[in-house]
C-alpha cells in the first residue's frame, strides 16, 4: 500500500538514478536525501493544510450566508404577515382619509390662491397686502411696476421704506390721524432708484377668524394730477406771459407784507404804466409787444431786491413793492424803476423806447389795504406821467384827483362815441397883412357830468384809456370837415390852411398816411392845405420813423408844423434832417419878450425867429397878446403870429370865426 | 566594539568565545542543556567579569545558522559603552507589572539606552511585564527581548542570569552610553482569514468560546488531521483579535500558549476579552520570509557603520510553518544588515518589539530585530 510519504520517496529514488547516483545508508548523501525528502513533505503538509483551511472556511461561509438568507426571508415573510395585519389595513385606511382631507383642502386654498394672484396680477391697481405688522407679505406686478423693482423685493416692506427719510416724522403724524377701517393717505413716495411719485393710497384692514390679518393697500400714481394741480396753482398766480406774480398774488403778498410790518416801516406799492407800449404793440404787432413786455419784465425783476415783490398787473402795467423805512427810499425806489425802462429796447430789430411813468403809495399800518394802495400808485403815476421825472409819490390831495379820472374817463369814453368833442378854431394871422392865413383847430370837450374839461387833462386820459388814435381820428375829420365847408361855401379862401394838432401815437400808426389822405379825399381838400402840428419831443421820441412818415405826408402835399419849439432839450442838428414847414415858437418866448432892446429873452425869440429862417422854415409865434409883442415880433420879421391879440379860438358856429376868415379880411386888433 | 560568536556542543568542554574582557555574553539553548548541571559555573569560570545572559528556546541561531543542538554563544566588547544586569523571580503571572516595574527602577539611568529583557516564557504576562517596565523608564529607552521557549512542548522554561538559573525568573541587560546606536523592528506577515466571530466565554489569556462553539472544537475542525498535534500546531493558526469599533487593521495578534482539553480552553499569549472580536490568521511560506525581511529593512541599518549586534527574537510558531527552511527567514534579515553585523538570537513563546504604537509590545508570531552600534 503506497502512502503519500512513500511516493514521494520513490520519486527521489527515481531521481537519483535518473541523476546516475547510488546513494548508500548512512551516507552524507543518504542524509542530504533525508533532509530534501523533509523540506518536501513540509511543502506538502503546508499546502493540504491550507487547501483544508480554504474548504473547512468556504463551508463555512456557505452556511453563514444560508443562515443571513434563510434570516432574510424571515424577516420578510414577518414584515409582509404585518404589512397584511387587521391592524396595518385599519391604519392605512385612515392615512388614506387623511390624505384625501388634506388633499382637497390643499386644493382648495390652491384655487383661492390663484384666484386672488390672478385677481391681484391682472389688476390695474397696485395692490398690497400686509401683515398685521404693516409689513408686505404680497405685492403684484403692477405694484412692482410702479417702484421700478421685483415684486419679490416689496417683501417685509413697510411704509417707512417707501417714504421720503425727512418726512417719516410728519407722515407718522398723518397715520396717527387715521382711523376706522378704511382710509386714504396722500404722500409723496420713493422709489428704488430715489426718484419720487405722488401716491394716494387707499388702505383697508381685513383679519381673519383665527386671528391673523392684516392691510390691504392699493397705491395709485397721482403724480399727474399733482403736476398738474401745481400748474393750476402756478397759472393762478403767475402771469402766464412773464412768469411774474398775478394781479391776484401780487396783492395777496402784499397784504401779507402789511401784515408783518415793523412800527418803523412802510410798504412802498409801485405801479409801472409804460408810456408808449399801446403804440408800439399797435406799430409792431402783439408779438413783438409781448416781447417787450418780457424784457420789461426781466429788466424789473433785475432792480428787485430781496423781499421784494414784482408783477404783472395786466396790459402793460407792472407792480413793485418795496418795505422801506421813509418816504425818500420810496421816491428812490420809484426812481430807479422810471430809471430802469428809460433805456432802449430792440422790439423786432428796432431799438424803441418804451419809458414808463411810476406812480408810489406807501402803506404804514398793517391793515393797508392792497388794492387801495394800487389805485393810489395808480393815482400818482398818471401824474408822473405828466412830470419829467417819470415818477411821483402819491399825495393825498391825488384822491379827488382819482376820482376826477375815473370819472373823467368814463364820460370821455361815451364821449368819443357819442362825439362829444368838437373843435374851436383860432386863427393865424400874416404879421404884416393880419390876413388870417391858417386856422389851428382846437379840441373842445364839455362833459355833461363834468362840464368843460381841458384839452390837456382829456387828450391825456384818452391816450391812458386807448382812445387817442379814435379821437384824433374824430379831430382830423373834424377839421377837414369844417374846411371843406368852408371853402364850398366860400368863408375860406384857397389860401388858408387847416392846422391840426397830432400826437406821435398817431404819427407812427401804420395806417396815418392812408387815413389823412383819406380824410382829405373825403372832404375835397387838397393836402397843401392841411397843416399837422408836431411837438418837438413828439418828433424826437422816434426820429427816423419821423421822417419817413414826415417824407410820404410831404408827397401828399400835406405840411408840417413843430409846435412849441424850444421847450424842450433838444438837439437841433435834427432841424437839419427833417423836412417841416413851420416852427411855433412857444408862447413862453412871446411872453417873455421886453422892450427893452438887449434883453436876453429878446435876443433869443429873435434867434430863433432867424433859425427858423435858416431852415427854410416859417416861423409862428404863439401866445401873442400885446400889441408891443407884436411890434417886436415884427422886426423879427417872424411871418405869422397867433394869440388873443388877434383872435380866441371860436366855435364853427361862431359868427366872429367867418368874419376873420371871409375874405382875408384883416383882423381888428383886440388891445 | 568587539563580537566574537559561537556554538557550544561539548557541554562537558569548556565554553570560550573571544577573551575575557567580553562584557556581555548572551547564552540560547535548550532547557536541558541550561539546567544541566555546572554549566553555568563553567560559564562563570570562563567569563569572570563579564554579564551573562541567557534563556531556554525553541530554536537558536548564529548568523543564519540554525540549531536546536548547540548552544549559541555571542560575547560582546564595548569601547565607550557598559552593560548592567538585574533579575526577579516572578511568583506568578499576576506579578508581571510589578517585576517589570522594579526591573526598571534599578536599571534606570540618564544614559540607559536600551534594556534586552528575557523572560520565564510560560508563567509570564509579557504584556503587563512589559507595560511595568516602560513606567518606570524614559520613553527613548528602547525595550527588546523575549519570553524563553521549551521547544514546542510548552513545558517549562528557563531563565539564565549571572549564575541563576531557573523557571519563574526575568533577567534584565540595561545598555548604558551615549555612544550607543540602536534601531529597531518588527514584521509579521500573517493574515486575517474566513468569517469574523465573536469571543463569547473568556477569562483573561483563556478562550473558551467563540460564536457560542468551543474555541477548541474550531481549531479541530480547521487542523484537521493535524488536530492530533494540538496544542502546538494551534501555532498555524493565531488568533487576530480587536475590540468592537477598532479597524482591523489594528487588530492584535495571539498565538497559543496552552491548551487544556477537558475545559475544552485555549490559552493566548495575551488577554482575549468577551465581546471582542476574533479572526484566524493564516501565514504563506512567502508572506513570513518577506516579513522577516521588512523587519530588518525596517532597522535602515544602511547607515550603520562598522561591527554591530543584531538581537533578533522570532516565534516558534513561524518555525512550524518555515520548518526546514527557517533558516531562510534569517537569510532574509541578515541580507538587510551592514557587512559588518552579527545576528543572533532564539525563537521564543514570545517577543518584545516596538508596536505600532511606538512603544515597546508583546508581540506573537513576529520577527523582532534589534541592532546594537557604537558610534
Amino acid at each position: 500500500m503506497t502512502s503519500p510519504e512513500n511516493r514521494s520517496q520513490r520519486h527521489v529514488d527515481r531521481q537519483l538514478r535518473k541523476a546516475g547516483l547510488e546513494v548508500a545508508e548512512s551516507s552524507p548523501l543518504a542524509r542530504f536525501v533525508e533532509m530534501v525528502l523533509a523540506i518536501y513533505d513540509e511543502a506538502d503538509d503546508r499546502r493540504r493544510l491550507n487547501d483544508h483551511a480554504f474548504a473547512v472556511a468556504s463551508a463555512e461561509m456557505a452556511e453563514l450566508n444560508g443562515r443571513l438568507s434563510r434570516k432574510n426571508v424571515e424577516l420578510n415573510e414577518a414584515l409582509e404577515s404585518l404589512l397584511r395585519s387587521e391592524e396595518i389595513e385599519k391604519l392605512n385606511q385612515e392615512l388614506s382619509e387623511r390624505n384625501e382631507q388634506l388633499h382637497s383642502a390643499m386644493a382648495s386654498q390652491t384655487r383661492t390662491q390663484q384666484m386672488f394672484e390672478t385677481l391681484a396680477s391682472n389688476a390695474p391697481l397696485a395692490i398690497v397686502y400686509t401683515d398685521k405688522n404693516g409689513r408686505a407679505v404680497y405685492a403684484n406686478q403692477r405694484t412692482a411696476d410702479l417702484f421700478h423693482v421685483e415684486p419679490d423685493e416689496l417683501l417685509g416692506f413697510g411704509w417707512l421704506n417707501v417714504v421720503p427719510r425727512e418726512q417719516h416724522a410728519e407722515f407718522a403724524k398723518l397715520l396717527d390721524r387715521s382711523t376706522g377701517s378704511t382710509w386714504v393717505i396722500e404722500h409723496e413716495l420713493l422709489r428704488a432708484d430715489g426718484s419720487r411719485i405722488w401716491a394716494s393710497t387707499t388702505v383697508a384692514e381685513v383679519s381673519h377668524a383665527d386671528g391673523s390679518g392684516g392691510w390691504i393697500a392699493n397705491v395709485e400714481d397721482i403724480s399727474e394730477r399733482k403736476r398738474n394741480e401745481a400748474t393750476l396753482e402756478r397759472l393762478a398766480t403767475t402771469d402766464p406771459l412773464t412768469g411774474l406774480f398775478n394781479r391776484l398774488s401780487f396783492t395777496e403778498t402784499v397784504r401779507s407784507r402789511c401784515g408783518e410790518l415793523a412800527p418803523d416801516e412802510a410798504i412802498a406799492v409801485a405801479l409801472i404804466d409804460m408810456d408808449r407800449f399801446k403804440l408800439i404793440n399797435d406799430s409792431f404787432g402783439h408779438a413783438a409787444g409781448d416781447q417787450l413786455l418780457i424784457e420789461v419784465a426781466e429788466v424789473l425783476q433785475a432792480q428787485m431786491g430781496p423781499g421784494d415783490i414784482v408783477s404783472r398787473l395786466g396790459g402793460d402795467e407792472f407792480a413793485c413793492a418795496r418795505v422801506v423805512q421813509d418816504e425818500a427810499a420810496a421816491r428812490e425806489f420809484a426812481r430807479s424803476l422810471a430809471e430802469c425802462l428809460h433805456q432802449p429796447f430792440v422790439v423786432e430789430r428796432q431799438v424803441v423806447h418804451t419809458g414808463a411813468s411810476v406812480g408810489i403809495a406807501l402803506g404804514t399800518s398793517g391793515d393797508a389795504d392792497p388794492q387801495e394802495l394800487l389805485r393810489d400808485a395808480d393815482t400818482a403815476m398818471y401824474r408822473a406821467k405828466a412830470s419829467s421825472e417819470h415818477h411821483r409819490v402819491f399825495d393825498q390831495s391825488f384822491r379827488d384827483e382819482v376820482t376826477r379820472r375815473f370819472s373823467l374817463e368814463r364820460e370821455l369814453h361815451t364821449a368819443v362815441t357819442t362825439r362829444e368833442v368838437t373843435l374851436a378854431y383860432q386863427p393865424i394871422v400874416d404879421a404884416v397883412s393880419h390876413r388870417s392865413v391858417v386856422v389851428e383847430a382846437l379840441a373842445r370837450w364839455t362833459s355833461p357830468a363834468l362840464g368843460v374839461v381841458s384839452p390837456i387833462e382829456f387828450i391825456e386820459a384818452a391816450e391812458h384809456i386807448g382812445l387817442s388814435r379814435e379821437l384824433g381820428r374824430q379831430i382830423l375829420d373834424m377839421a377837414c370837415a369844417q374846411l371843406g365847408e368852408w371853402r364850398r361855401s366860400g368863408v375860406a379862401t384857397d389860401e388858408l390852411s387847416m392846422s391840426v394838432n397830432i400826437t406821435y401815437a398817431q404819427l407812427a400808426d401804420q395806417g396815418f398816411v392812408d387815413l389823412v389822405a383819406h380824410t382829405l379825399a373825403a372832404h375835397d381838400v387838397p393836402g397843401s392845405r392841411l397843416i399837422l402840428e408836431l411837438t418837438e419831443q413828439a418828433l424826437l421820441d422816434d426820429f427816423d420813423r419821423a421822417v419817413a412818415v414826415l417824407d410820404r405826408l410831404r408827397k401828399l402835399g400835406v405840411r408840417v408844423a413843430i409846435d412849441d419849439f424850444g421847450t424842450g432839450y433838444s438837439a437841433l442838428s435834427y432841424l437839419a434832417r427833417l423836412d417841416v414847414d413851420y416852427l411855433k415858437i412857444d408862447k413862453s418866448f412871446v411872453h417873455r419878450l421886453s422892450e427893452a432892446s438887449d434883453g436876453g429873452e429878446n435876443r433869443l425869440t429873435e434867434a430863433i425867429v432867424g433859425l427858423a429862417r435858416l431852415f427854410d422854415l416859417t416861423p409862428i409865434a404863439e401866445g401873442v397878446e400885446t400889441s408891443m409883442q407884436e411890434q417886436i415880433l415884427r422886426t423879427f420879421e417872424c411871418d405869422l403870429l397867433q394869440g388873443y391879440l388877434f383872435a380866441r379860438p371860436m366855435f364853427a358856429d361862431d359868427p366872429a370865426l367867418e368874419d376873420c376868415l371871409v375874405g382875408g379880411r384883416e383882423l381888428r386888433l383886440v388891445s | 566594539m568587539r563580537i566574537n560568536t559561537g556554538i557550544w556542543n561539548d557541554l562537558e568542554a569548556n565554553p570560550m568565545v573571544g577573551d575575557a574582557s567580553a562584557d556581555l555574553v548572551l547564552v540560547f539553548g535548550t532547557r536541558e542543556q541550561l539546567s544541566s548541571r555546572g554549566f553555568a559555573d563553567r560559564l562563570q569560570a570562563a567569563y569572570p567579569q563579564s554579564v551573562i545572559c541567557g534563556c531556554s528556546t525553541a530554536g537558536q541561531f548564529i548568523g543564519a545558522d540554525l540549531t536546536d543542538d548547540g548552544v549559541a554563544l555571542t560575547a560582546i566588547g564595548f569601547d565607550r559603552s557598559r552593560v548592567s544586569m538585574t533579575a526577579r523571580r516572578m511568583a506568578s503571572a499576576h506579578h508581571s507589572d510589578e517585576v517589570g516595574r522594579k526591573i526598571g527602577a534599578t536599571l534606570r539611568s540618564p544614559d540607559l539606552r536600551a534594556v534586552l529583557v528575557l523572560s520565564d516564557g510560560t508563567a509570564c504576562n509579557g504584556s503587563a511585564l512589559v507595560e511595568g517596565l516602560s513606567e518606570e523608564l524614559d520613553p527613548g529607552v528602547t525595550i527588546f527581548g523575549g519570553l524563553a521557549a521549551d521547544g514546542a512542548d510548552f513545558g517549562e522554561t528557563v531563565v539564565l542570569s549571572g549564575g541563576l538559573v531557573g523557571p519563574g525568573v526575568v533577567a534584565a541587560v540595561g545598555f548604558y552610553g551615549d555612544a550607543l546606536s540602536i534601531r529597531t523592528g518588527s514584521q509579521g506577515g500573517w493574515e486575517q482569514f474566513g468569517p469574523e466571530r465573536t469571543i463569547t466565554a473568556s477569562e483573561g489569556t483563556v478562550l473558551h468560546q467563540l460564536d457560542d462553539e468551543p474555541a477548541l472544537d474550531l481549531y479541530s475542525r480547521y487542523l484537521g488531521d493535524r488536530a492530533g498535534e494540538l496544542p502546538g500546531s494551534a501555532l498555524l493558526f493565531p488568533l487576530s483579535v480587536r475590540a468592537p469599533g477598532v479597524d482591523a487593521s489594528r487588530a492584535v495578534v495571539r498565538t497559543i500558549l496552552g491548551v487544556d482539553q477537558e475545559a475544552s480552553s485555549m490559552t493566548f499569549a495575551g488577554n482575549v476579552p468577551s465581546g471582542w472580536k476574533a479572526q484566524l490568521m493564516r501565514a504563506s511560506f512567502d508572506a513570513l520570509i518577506d516579513g522577516a525581511e521588512d523587519a530588518g529593512l525596517s532597522l535602515d541599518a544602511s547607515a550603520v557603520d562598522g561591527p554591530g549586534l543584531c538581537v533578533g527574537v522570532s516565534c516558534v510558531g513561524r518555525r512550524l510553518v518555515l520548518g526546514q527552511r527557517t533558516d531562510e527567514e534569517l537569510d532574509a534579515v541578515i541580507d538587510t544588515l551592514p557587512a559588518d553585523a552579527v545576528f543572533t538570537g532564539f525563537y521564543s513563546y514570545g517577543e518584545l518589539g516596538i508596536g505600532q504604537s511606538g512603544e515597546c509590545e508583546l508581540h506573537n508570531q513576529t520577527m523582532t530585530v534589534t541592532l546594537i552600534s557604537e558610534r
